[in-house]
C-alpha cells in the first residue's frame, strides 16, 4: 500500500503559480505523493506515448488536467487518455479555472472521472485538493484491495 | 429543332409568331378550300350550263318536229303563216345553235356542226319547196284556169258563130267543151287527191280535143284561124298543168323525202348530241362529286394536319414558356426557403423570362449574402463565446494564483512561517500584475475597431522605413536584422494599427525565433488581381502546423514561460480583419523559419466597412 | 340471143366507129363550137368524161350535175334549161308524161344495135328472169299513140347506157359473211340482230323496194305486183315499216353516197341500201363492206339519157354525137371502173385490160391491183366481185327502180317513215 502510494501523481499545469499551489496541497496533505508536472500539452502527450508502449512503466494513479494548455489541451489529452486501452483505467481529474457547461460537459463525456473548478475564493484550494485526494486515495485503495484479493 | 427554334425567339415573339403561325395557317386552309370550292363552282357551273344545253337541244327536236309539222301544214294547205312559222322556227333554232356553239368547247361541236349542216340543208330545200308550191299556184289557180278559160272562151265563141248552121260541126265544138271539161275536172281530181290516174285521164282528154282539132281542121270551110288559135292555148293549157303536175310532185318529194330525211337527221344529232351532253354531264357530276368528297378529304386532312402542327406548335410554345417557369418557381419556392443553393435555370434571351431568372439570380445573391451574414454572425456569436470564455478564465487564473497563495500566505503565517509567507506574498504580486497586464491589453484588444480608425493612404515603404528607424535601438540590442526586400504597396489603412502589426509581428519574432544566428526579420509583397500579399518571414525554428490556426486564439502561448499574454497576435488578426484583409501562417519546411502572410485587399472601402461592422457584431 | 352470140356481136364491132361519132364537120363548116348542156347527177357527170368528150367531139359540154330530186325537177318543167339529161329510168315516166323530152331515133344512135337484150327485152339471158316494175324495155320504145311501152319501133324515149344492180352492203368485221345468192337474203335488213344499225336509201322509188324486198322476204307480207302496189299494199307495207323504225330498229335513212360511207364507217350502221361506189369507197378505207347478192335477185337500176323536147339543130347534132360517144368504147371503160356496167359492152372492151375485163364483167378474181378512175388501187389481187359475172348479176334481177301510180301517195308515207 506505501509502495502504491508512492506511485506518481500526475499534474498537468502550464501555470507555475497553480501547480505549486498544487504541489503544496497536494504535500500538505500527504508528503509521501510523488507529483509529476507536466508544464503543456506537448510534453503531457510526449508522455503518455511514453508510458503507453512501456509496460515495465508504472502507470500514474491520478491525473490532475488543466484544460487550457499551450500546444495541446487538457481535453485532447484527456481523449488521449481514455482512448488508450492501457490507459484509459487511470482516473482523470480535470483542474480547471473554466465553469463553462461547454468543457464540463465535453470532458464528462470524454469519461473524465471528476470535474473540478479551480477555486477563487481564499482557502478553498487546499480543500479541493484534499478532498480530491481524499476520494482518489480511498477509491485507489479499495481497487488495490480488489485486484490483490483477485491475484490470491 | 422547332423547340430550339422557339427558344431562341422572345417570350412576346414567340407568343406573337404562334398567333401569327395560327393565323396564317388558318389562311392556307381558307385559302385552299376557297381554290377547290371555286373549281368545284366552275363544275357546277358547267353542269348548269350542260343541263341548260340538254334543254335547249331536247326544245330543239321538238322545235324540228314542230317546224315539219309546220312544213307540212303549208304543203298541204298552203297557208302562208305556217310557211313563216317555219321561217321563225328556223332563226330560233340558229340562235339556240349559236348560243351553244358559242359556249361549248367539246367534241359535241362536231355534232352540233352535222346537225346544223342538216337544218340549213332543211331549210333551204323548205324554200325550195315554197318556190315550188307558189309556182304551182300560180300555175294552178292562174295560169291553168286562164287557158281553160281562153279555150272555153274561143270553142263557145265558135259555137256562137255557127249557131246551128253547121248541126255536125257545132257538136264537134260542143264535144270539145266537154273534153275540157274533162280536163279541168281530172287535173283538180288530181290536185286535190294525187292519185296520178287523174293525170292520165286529164291528157287523155287532151289528147282527145287534140283529135277533135285535127278532124276539124280538116274541113274545109275555114275557122282555120280560130282552131289553130283553140290548138295553141290547148297546149299552153297541157303544158302548164303538166308542169303544175311535175312542180306539186317536185315539192312533195322535197318536202317528204328531202325534207323528212333532213329534218331526222337534225333531230337524230340534237339527241345525240343531247345524249352526250347528258353523258358528259353526268361524268361531269360524278366528278364533281369525286372531287367534292376529295376535297372534303382534302380539307378535312389539311386541317387534321394544321391542327395537329399547331398543338404541336402550341405544345412547343407552351412547353418553352411554362418550363424555364416551372423550374423558375421551383427555384423561387426554394429560393423563398432561403436556400442560397438553389440552382438558377440558365436562360440567355432577354425577355420577360430572362427577367424573371435574373430576379431569381438577385434572389439567388441575396440569400447567398444573407447565408454569409448569418455565417458571420454566428462565427462572431461562437468568437464572442470563446472571447468571453477565454477572458473568464484567463481572467480568473491569475485570481485563483493570488487566493490561493493568500491562503499559503496565512496557513504559513499561522504556523508562524513569516518568512516563506513574505515570500509568497510576491508570488500575490505578481498575478495581481499580470490581471491589470491583461485587463490593459484586454482594452487594447477592443479599442481595435473602436476608436484611432479613420484610414488614409499609407505608403508601406514609408512607413516600414520609419517603423526600422524607431526600433533601430531595439533590433541593436537583440541582435536582429529587419530588412524590406521587394517595394510595397500603398494601402488604404489605419496608420497606427498598420505600424501596431509590424510591431507585434516583430515582437512575436523577438520572443519566439530567435536562435544562435543573428536573428531576421524580411518582408516582401506580392499582388494578384484582388490582393495585396505581404510576407513576413524570419529565420526561427517556424510553427508547426498543428498551432497554424491556434496562435492566433487570445491568450494563447505556445510556452507559458515566455513573457506576454497572448494577444499580440490575437490583435494583429483582429486589425488585418478590420482591414477586410487576413493574416496566416504560411506553411513552410520545418525549420525554415516562420512565414506570416498578410493579406490587403486592393479595393479597400466596401471590406473595411464591412470588417468594421463585423467587428463591432 | 344467146349470151355467147351477143358478146361475138359486139366484139365484131370493134373501135374503129369513133370516127363517125367525130364532130369535124360543124367545126369546119361555121368555125364554131356548138355547146350543149347536160343536166344529170354526180354518177355519170364526171369532170373526166366531160374533158374527154370535149376533147373527141369537139364541142362545149357544161355539165349541171345535182340531186336526183333537183335535176328531175329541173328536165321535168324547164326544157330550155337542158339539152341532155342523165339519170335513172325511174324518171322516165315522170319527164314523158311532163313532156319535157322529145323521142331519140335509133338511125342516129351508131351503136343501137350493139345495144344488149337487157334494155331492149328486159332479159340479158333466155334464162334470166324479168325484173319488176319500170324495167327500162317497158319504157324504152315510143308506141304509137304516143305512150311508152315495149313494142319495138324507131324511136326510144332514152338511151340505154349505164346501169347496174344495187343491194345492201354490210360490214364483215361484224355481221357473218353469208353465201351470194345462198343465205344473203334482203330479209337481213329486218334481222332483229341489226336492231338500230340498218340504214335504207331515202329515196320512195328505191329504197321503198328494199324495204318491200325486205319485208317478203321476212313473210311479213306479199305483193300481187311489188312493181306496182296498190294503196292497200302500201298502208301495210308502211304499217309494217313504220312499226319498226318506232322500234328503233332504223338508224335512219341516208340522202347521199359519201352520208352512207359515213355511217358504215363510223360503225352507226353495220347493214343497209347500199350503192357501188359507196361500197369501193368503204372497202379502199379498209372496212370489209361486203355488197350483197341476195337471193330474192337484185334490185336493179338503168341508166338514161334523154333528150329535151327544146334541144334542136345544132345542139340536137351535138347531141346525138354525144350520146353515140358514150357507147363507143371508152366512156364504159371508165365507167366499168367504178362497177356500173354498159349497154354494150364488147366496144368497151379493148380500153380495158384483160384483168379489168376478167374483173368487172366476167366475175373472175382479180389477177392483179385494179386502179379506180382516181388512179388509186381500188381492188386487191385475188378478190371477186360480189354477186358473180355481169351475167349472172342481171339474171338476178327482183325488180327495178320504179315510179309506181301510188308514187304521190306513197310519199307522205314516205315521210313518216322517215321520221318516225
Amino acid at each position: 500500500m506505501r509502495e502504491r502510494k508512492t506511485e506518481q501523481l500526475l499534474l498537468v499545469e502550464d501555470s507555475d503559480d497553480h501547480a505549486e499551489l498544487a504541489e503544496f496541497y497536494i504535500s500538505d496533505y500527504n508528503k509521501k505523493i510523488r507529483v509529476n508536472r507536466l508544464h503543456d500539452g506537448a510534453e503531457a502527450m510526449t508522455y503518455l506515448e511514453q508510458i503507453e508502449t512501456s509496460p515495465e512503466q508504472n502507470l500514474p494513479w491520478l491525473v490532475l488536467l488543466d484544460l487550457k494548455l499551450p500546444k495541446y489541451d487538457g481535453h485532447e489529452i484527456l481523449a488521449r487518455i481514455k482512448n488508450s486501452k492501457r490507459l484509459a483505467g487511470i482516473p482523470v481529474v480535470i483542474f480547471s479555472t473554466s465553469n463553462s457547461g461547454k468543457d464540463i460537459k465535453r470532458a464528462l463525456s470524454s469519461y473524465a472521472n471528476s470535474y473540478i473548478v479551480k477555486p477563487m475564493e481564499a482557502d478553498q484550494y487546499g480543500e479541493v485538493i484534499n478532498e480530491i485526494l481524499q476520494y482518489w486515495e480511498l477509491n485507489q485503495h479499495h481497487l488495490v484491495q480488489s485486484t490483490e484479493k483477485c491475484d490470491a | 429543332m422547332v423547340s430550339l427554334l422557339i427558344k431562341n425567339i422572345p417570350l412576346k415573339k414567340r407568343i406573337y409568331s404562334g398567333y401569327i403561325v395560327t393565323g396564317i395557317l388558318a389562311f392556307i386552309i381558307a385559302f385552299l378550300s376557297y381554290g377547290s370550292l371555286s373549281t368545284l363552282a366552275d363544275k357546277f357551273h358547267a353542269v348548269i350550263t350542260f343541263s341548260r344545253h340538254v334543254e335547249k337541244i331536247i326544245t330543239f327536236s321538238t322545235h324540228m318536229s314542230e317546224m315539219q309539222r309546220q312544213a307540212l301544214i303549208y304543203t298541204s294547205s298552203g297557208h302562208n303563216a305556217a310557211g313563216e312559222r317555219v321561217g321563225e322556227i328556223y332563226t330560233h333554232m340558229l340562235q339556240d345553235i349559236a348560243s351553244i356553239q358559242g359556249k361549248e368547247k367539246l367534241d359535241s361541236y362536231e355534232y352540233i356542226q352535222e346537225a346544223k349542216k342538216y337544218l340549213h340543208t332543211y331549210y333551204t330545200t323548205f324554200q325550195e319547196v315554197r318556190k315550188q308550191r307558189g309556182i304551182q299556184q300560180r300555175l294552178v289557180r292562174q295560169e291553168f284556169r286562164q287557158y281553160a278559160t281562153n279555150a272555153q272562151l274561143l270553142i263557145e265563141e265558135q259555137i256562137t258563130s255557127l249557131q246551128a248552121s253547121n248541126s255536125k260541126k257545132t257538136l264537134q265544138y260542143y264535144k270539145m267543151l266537154n273534153f275540157l271539161l274533162q280536163i279541168e275536172k281530172n287535173a283538180y281530181r288530181y290536185f286535190d287527191s294525187l292519185d296520178s290516174t287523174f293525170i292520165y285521164l286529164a291528157t287523155e282528154n287532151i289528147q282527145k280535143t287534140g283529135k277533135v282539132i285535127e278532124t276539124l281542121l280538116k274541113e274545109p270551110k275555114g275557122d282555120q284561124a280560130h282552131l289553130e288559135e283553140i290548138a295553141r292555148v290547148l297546149a299552153r293549157y297541157e303544158s302548164s298543168f303538166l308542169e303544175a303536175v311535175q312542180r306539186t310532185r317536185g315539192y312533195l318529194y322535197l318536202v317528204n323525202v328531202v325534207m323528212a330525211a333532213q329534218a331526222y337527221e337534225t333531230i337524230y344529232q340534237a339527241e345525240r348530241l343531247s345524249t352526250m351532253i347528258a353523258k358528259n354531264s353526268d361524268q361531269l357530276q360524278e366528278q364533281m362529286l369525286d372531287r367534292a368528297s376529295a376535297i372534303s378529304h382534302f380539307l378535312l386532312l389539311l386541317s387534321g394536319i394544321l391542327l395537329l402542327f399547331i398543338s404541336v406548335f402550341s405544345f412547343l410554345i407552351i412547353k418553352s414558356i411554362t418550363e424555364p417557369l416551372n423550374r423558375l418557381s421551383h427555384t423561387f419556392r426554394r429560393l423563398a426557403s432561403g436556400s442560397s443553393e438553389a440552382e438558377i435555370p440558365k436562360y440567355l434571351l432577354k425577355d420577360e423570362l430572362g427577367e424573371l431568372t435574373r430576379a431569381a439570380g438577385s434572389f439567388k445573391e441575396r440569400n447567398i449574402a444573407l447565408e454569409e451574414s448569418r455565417k458571420e454572425l454566428s462565427r462572431s456569436n461562437e468568437e464572442l463565446e470563446q472571447f468571453v470564455y477565454t477572458v473568464s478564465h484567463d481572467l480568473k487564473s491569475p485570481i485563483v494564483t493570488s487566493m490561493g497563495f493568500i491562503s499559503i500566505i496565512r496557513k504559513l503565517a499561522g504556523q508562524g512561517k513569516y518568512e516563506q509567507a513574505v515570500d509568497k506574498l510576491d508570488k500575490v504580486v505578481k498575478a495581481n500584475e499580470r490581471m491589470s497586464q491583461l485587463i490593459r491589453d484586454l482594452l487594447e484588444l477592443s479599442r481595435v475597431g473602436r476608436m484611432d480608425m479613420d484610414k488614409k493612404k499609407i505608403d508601406l515603404n514609408e512607413l516600414l522605413a520609419s517603423f526600422t528607424e524607431n526600433q533601430s535601438m531595439r533590433l541593436k540590442t537583440e541582435h536582429f536584422s529587419f530588412e524590406i526586400t521587394s517595394k510595397l504597396p500603398v494601402l488604404y489603412a489605419n496608420e497606427s494599427r498598420i505600424l501596431q502589426v509590424f510591431e507585434n509581428i516583430l515582437s512575436n519574432c523577438l520572443k519566439y525565433a530567435l536562435n544562435d544566428k543573428c536573428g531576421r526579420l524580411e518582408i516582401h509583397a506580392t499582388e494578384d488581381e484582388k490582393w495585396w500579399y505581404i510576407f513576413c518571414r524570419d529565420n526561427g525554428p517556424g510553427i508547426p502546423t498543428e498551432y497554424h490556426e491556434k496562435i492566433f486564439g487570445l491568450f494563447y502561448r505556445l510556452d507559458s514561460h515566455t513573457e506576454g499574454t497572448g494577444v499580440g497576435l490575437a490583435v494583429v488578426k483582429k486589425i488585418m480583419k478590420f482591414h477586410g484583409g487576413d493574416i496566416q501562417v504560411e506553411p513552410q519546411l520545418q525549420g525554415e523559419g516562420a512565414v506570416f502572410r498578410l493579406t490587403f485587399p486592393k479595393c479597400q472601402s466596401d471590406t473595411s466597412h464591412q470588417a468594421g461592422q463585423n467587428s463591432k457584431t | 340471143m344467146n349470151r355467147r352470140s351477143f358478146l361475138k356481136k359486139s366484139s365484131k364491132l370493134g373501135a374503129a366507129a369513133l370516127v363517125t361519132t367525130a364532130f369535124p364537120n360543124i367545126i369546119k363548116a361555121r368555125n364554131h363550137k356548138p355547146t350543149i348542156r347536160i343536166v344529170g347527177t354526180h354518177v355519170t357527170l364526171q369532170e373526166k368524161i366531160r374533158q374527154q368528150a370535149e376533147k373527141d367531139l369537139g364541142i362545149n359540154i357544161e355539165f349541171y350535175p345535182g340531186g336526183s330530186a333537183e335535176v328531175l325537177l329541173k328536165a321535168s318543167t324547164d326544157p330550155d334549161s337542158f339539152d341532155l339529161y342523165e339519170q335513172w329510168s325511174n324518171s322516165i315516166k315522170v319527164l314523158w308524161q311532163a313532156r319535157t323530152i322529145q323521142p331519140i331515133d335509133t338511125d342516129r344512135l351508131v351503136y343501137w344495135d350493139e345495144i344488149n337484150s337487157l334494155s331492149k327485152t328486159g332479159r340479158i339471158t333466155e334464162k334470166a328472169r324479168l325484173g319488176l316494175g319500170d324495167a327500162p324495155y317497158k319504157l324504152l320504145y315510143v308506141q304509137a299513140n304516143n305512150r311508152l311501152g315495149s313494142n319495138a319501133t324507131s324511136q326510144i324515149s332514152f338511151l340505154p347506157y349505164v346501169h347496174n344492180t344495187d343491194s345492201f352492203g354490210y360490214n364483215a368485221n361484224v355481221v357473218k359473211q353469208g353465201i351470194p345468192y345462198t343465205t344473203e337474203s334482203w330479209g337481213w335488213l329486218l334481222e332483229k340482230r341489226f336492231h338500230g344499225k340498218v340504214a335504207i336509201v331515202n329515196a320512195p322509188t328505191i329504197g321503198l323496194f328494199d324495204l318491200a324486198l325486205a319485208v317478203q322476204a321476212q313473210g311479213e307480207m306479199q305483193f300481187q305486183d311489188m312493181g306496182n302496189m296498190t294503196r292497200e299494199e302500201v298502208d301495210q307495207l308502211f304499217d309494217i315499216i313504220i312499226t319498226k323504225k318506232r322500234q328503233g330498229h332504223f338508224r335512219g335513212v341516208w340522202s347521199s353516197v359519201p352520208q352512207s360511207v359515213d355511217l358504215m364507217a363510223s360503225g352507226e350502221v353495220v347493214l343497209q341500201s347500199m350503192f357501188s361506189p359507196g361500197v369501193s369507197t368503204l372497202n379502199g378505207m379498209n372496212i370489209p363492206c361486203i355488197y350483197a347478192a341476195p337471193k330474192e335477185g337484185y334490185r336493179a337500176w338503168h341508166g338514161v339519157m334523154c333528150l329535151s323536147r327544146a334541144c334542136s339543130g345544132e345542139r340536137l347534132d351535138a347531141a346525138y354525137a354525144f350520146m353515140n360517144w358514150w357507147l363507143s368504147g371508152w366512156p364504159g371503160a371508165f365507167i366499168a371502173r367504178q362497177g356500173y356496167y354498159i349497154s354494150n359492152p364488147q366496144r368497151s372492151r379493148p380500153f380495158m385490160s384483160e384483168a379489168e375485163w376478167d374483173y368487172w364483167y366476167d366475175g373472175k378474181p382479180a389477177a392483179e391491183a385494179l386502179r379506180g378512175t382516181d388512179g388509186k388501187i381500188s381492188v386487191q389481187p385475188g378478190t371477186v366481185r360480189t354477186g358473180g359475172s355481169y351475167i349472172q348479176r342481171f339474171e338476178n334481177i327482183a325488180i327495178w327502180n320504179t315510179v309506181m301510180d301510188t308514187y304521190e301517195y306513197t310519199l307522205p308515207k314516205w315521210s313518216e317513215f322517215v321520221l318516225a
